[in-house]
């Protein structure tokens, strides 16, 4: 009598559904493997943001668009007319453009550009700070728009990060500096933001105790806004329109008489304006990365943003990854393989998603929170 | 964890300090600045 015959009715039946579990086991793990791409979330706004919209042309328009109208006044000169105040197809949204003066936002905009529409919150921190009235505005800006957003608004509505990124789109090859250069490089900024903020408490103190006449003599132009006097950006959006204005600058007439009469505040400004400009087509946001005291302060708090970017362990081969492109590509030198698993929490990140784009295995997504 | 925690907590104190900084008006002395920028050049001047 052989085992097969010895088995009794009961056991042949477990038997059978065992191998029908088995068998469906198997249909459902072949299902589940074939259609795991069209399953995950991010597969599909992988899909809508970089095929259909691709990242980089979708940020490169919504910086232009922030860049013109953060300069509206500009706009309105050259036409001679506003087109959001007169055309009926835009009448709804003309509000927005005189919106962006009454609250400072965290990106570059100095105070005293004549075609500006707003003010960057670190230019009004300074401001509000040094007229001797505690800054809660635009500390509070500082606060919650990075908590929850991060640094996005350097990477996609900065406007003066949009002018290096459009000096970044020359056929010039960008370098990527050594990372001991790009990590001494980094404290620049630091160390700016602290003697901006140093500047501001002070001279605050003084307008505060009705002393600060002598003060203010004594720094002169530095006594409004510390780094705005100094900055490229202030140099960029401030002092070569204003210059144009007063028929300084024209593209028509060289006035050489008139230049020669610049002191030599304004031809230090002009050659560090030029020097990150020319910096800008080699290296990818110099401005951002080393010197920007506005993306330091912002920096100090994006570390906890709810925003932010993951890598998933799945996809993601850590440090055997053959193309390492997301690092290579990020205008910021995050080093996005050396952050851990699951979330990337870095001061330097803005967020414009470059690494997204080029990760070759779809292994970087979009977190909240 | 924590570090949604000290987000949410930075939230919560960004948001009463800019209700605190609307309330004392603090974004009228941004409008004083560009308001005076605006006022000296309302339009370009003539460049010839």
């Amino acid at each position: 009598m052989t085992s097969q015959e010895s088995e009794t009715p009961r056991e042949k039946t477990k038997q059978s559904r065992r191998t029908v579990g088995q068998f469906l086991q198997k249909i459902k793990l072949s299902i589940l493997e074939r259609t795991r791409p069209y399953r995950r979330i991010h597969y599909w706004t992988k899909k809508a943001f970089d095929e259909l919209l691709a990242i980089r042309i979708t940020r490169f328009f919504i910086q232009l668009i922030m860049f013109l109208l953060l300069n509206w006044v500009a706009i309105t000169w050259i036409l001679g007319y506003d087109p959001l105040l007169s055309s009926p197809l835009l009448l709804g949204i003309g509000w927005l453009v005189p919106t962006f003066g009454y609250i400072p936002l965290p990106y570059v905009m100095p105070h005293g550009n004549p075609a500006g529409t707003g003010v960057g919150f670190l230019d009004a921190l300074t401001l509000i700070g040094a007229s001797g009235v505690f800054p809660y505005l635009a500390l509070g800006i500082a606060l919650l728009v990075p908590a929850i957003l991060g640094r996005s608004f350097c990477g996609w509505i900065c406007p003066f990060g949009f002018v290096q990124d459009v000096c970044s789109l020359t056929p010039i090859r960008t370098r990527t500096p050594s990372r001991q250069t790009n990590d001494n490089l980094s404290s620049i900024k630091y160390v700016i933001l602290g003697i901006t903020l140093l500047f501001t408490v002070w001279l605050g103190f003084w307008t505060f105790l009705g002393i600060d006449e002598a003060f203010r003599t004594t720094l002169g132009p530095f006594a409004t806004a510390f780094w705005s006097v100094l900055s490229p950006e202030g140099t960029f959006f401030v002092l070569i329109p204003l210059l144009a204005l007063q028929g300084h600058i024209s593209p028509y007439i060289t006035r050489w008489g008139l230049m020669l009469s610049w002191g030599p505040l304004i031809w230090f400004r002009l050659i560090f304006l030029v020097i990150i400009l020319l910096l800008a087509l080699f290296v990818r946001r110099p401005y951002c990365r080393w010197i920007c005291p506005t993306g330091a302060l912002l920096g100090l708090f994006s570390r906890f943003s709810l925003l932010g970017i993951s890598r998933r362990p799945a996809e993601c081969p850590g440090g055997s990854c053959e193309s390492q492109r997301c690092q290579k590509e990020c205008p910021m030198a995050v080093k996005v393989m050396e952050a851990p698993w699951g979330r990337l929490y870095n001061g330097d990140c803005i967020l414009c998603l470059d690494c997204r784009a080029k990760c070759p295995r779809n292994a970087i997504e979009v977190v909240f929170p | 964890m924590n570090r949604r925690i000290i987000a949410i907590a930075l939230v919560c104190i960004g948001l009463s300090a800019i209700a605190f900084g609307l309330a004392l008006g603090q974004h009228e002395i941004i409008q004083y600045w560009l308001q005076r920028i605006s006022d000296a050049y309302v339009f370009p001047p003539p460049l010839s």
